[in-house]
């Protein structure tokens, strides 16, 4: 514990620890310069690799439940469950805290707590915000975003009927996605809503289950190409997805995998309907992004065996979502 | 009662049926497509998500991990895949 001691102990050890020190780095430059270094990343295990992750060096110390991740250029755009401000955004080059914005509360200008936060196609650098409780829609540029200042904005759009998902395409009119008054419908740039196309999937299966049941399992992500030309839907309660193509005002399915029909009609009790979509029984994609060529979807599968359901209703639920998990096999 | 943070780890009453909730909805799978729907990848994480966003050049995935300290992160995406071998 003595002063005495702990420089003795370093002054013995010194030329050691220099040396030692000086061959583990060398080695680490050594490796890190061979061509396959890029295996730090990836670790093959089995016949799926693992990739690894680097945390960003941006101060994080307030993030709580963080969600809808954009990226724009070198932005980095989210929602943070802390209200007022609703979003922030970090430059991902200087690592800092750029601004925060997004008052919610009940006013024509402030934010819907369930709004959600979408890059804009057509626009690069502009967000879109798709409030799911004003039924409104508005949009962001970069610009704004940079400024560092609390940004106030114009009410936006409103439209006339609920809807679970809405983007504003590069033709000035609105995608919106609904649950029971078919898949997808535009509104026109004054919110008129034009006629529904594409009636939502497994309509025929789930037409007995109650309209809650239907919009929880029925939820996902809408993503659009950043041209606009062809859209993504990801569900989120079964691992399905849907891509259509988009030609003016006009939405065909180009590709779709929607694996299984979720067995619902077997169950014949009504307060299951309530339960059974609740977190353990999601086996979908809790999260997608796209760029020009690519899809990225968080898919979260279930694990059977650690969590398993115990109710006499599970056990007539549970397979029909297990056949979905063929293939992801 | 169970409290909110005691809840995963106990059983849940929802009025006569029991539920053992699953821990949370964060995932540490991704999958990679194309436009056309094909499925290029998939990949493990290191690490439970909840959200995640595609850099513009699809090179990086951006991630929140829900961790008792959050974090965000990155992960860069093998390049092969951009090449779409």
């Amino acid at each position: 514990m003595t002063p005495q001691k702990t420089v003795c102990h370093f002054g013995i050890a010194n030329g050691k620890l220099r040396n030692l020190l000086f061959v583990t780095v060398a080695g680490l430059c050594f490796c890190a310069c061979q061509p396959n270094a890029k295996k730090a990343e990836t670790e093959a295990t089995g016949d799926r690799a693992i990739l690894k992750s680097t945390e960003l060096a941006i101060p994080s110390d307030s993030l709580r439940v963080a969600s809808q991740l954009v990226v724009l250029d070198s932005l980095l755009v989210f929602k943070d469950y802390k209200y007022n401000p609703l979003y922030e955004v970090y430059n991902l080059k200087s690592n800092q805290l750029m601004s925060r914005f997004g008052k919610v509360g009940d006013g024509p200008s402030e934010f819907d707590p369930y709004a959600i936060l979408q890059n804009l196609p057509g626009q690069p650098g502009g967000l879109g915000f798709c409030m799911r409780l004003k039924f409104r829609y508005r949009n962001l540029g970069m610009a704004d975003l940079a400024n560092g200042t609390e940004n106030y904005m114009e009410a936006g759009i409103k439209l006339p009927t609920a809807f679970q998902q809405c983007v504003l395409m590069p033709n000035g009119n609105y995608l919106r996605v609904g649950i029971f008054d078919g898949r997808y419908t535009f509104a026109d740039p004054k919110g008129n809503l034009l006629p529904p196309q594409l009636d939502y999937p497994f309509a025929k299966d789930l037409a007995n289950l109650s309209f809650g049941a239907k919009a929880m399992l029925l939820q996902g992500s809408l993503l659009v190409w950043p041209d606009g030309q062809r859209t993504l839907f990801a569900y989120r309660s079964f691992p399905g997805w849907e891509i259509c193509q988009v030609n003016g005002l006009k939405v065909e399915k180009k590709a779709e995998s929607l694996q299984s029909i979720p067995l619902f009609s077997d169950v014949t009790s009504g307060d299951i309907i309530s339960v059974e979509l609740k977190i353990d029984n999601i086996d979908g994609y809790v999260g997608a992004s796209v760029n020009q060529e690519l899809i990225v979807l968080l898919y979260l599968g279930r694990s059977e065996e650690k969590y398993p359901r115990k109710s006499s209703h599970a056990n007539q639920i549970h397979p029909a979502f297990a056949n979905t998990q063929r293939w992801h096999n | 009662m169970p409290t909110k943070s005691t809840l995963p780890s106990q059983i849940l009453n929802v009025g006569t049926i029991k539920l053992y909730p699953r821990k949370s909805s964060h995932a540490n799978q991704i999958h990679l497509m194309n436009w056309e729907g094909k499925l290029l990848a998939k990949y493990e994480l290191d690490r439970d998500l909840s959200n995640i966003a595609l850099d513009p050049s699809g090179r990086v995935v951006y991630g929140f991990a829900p961790e008792e300290q959050p974090k965000l992160v990155a992960y860069k995406l093998p390049s092969p895949l951009l090449t779409g071998q």
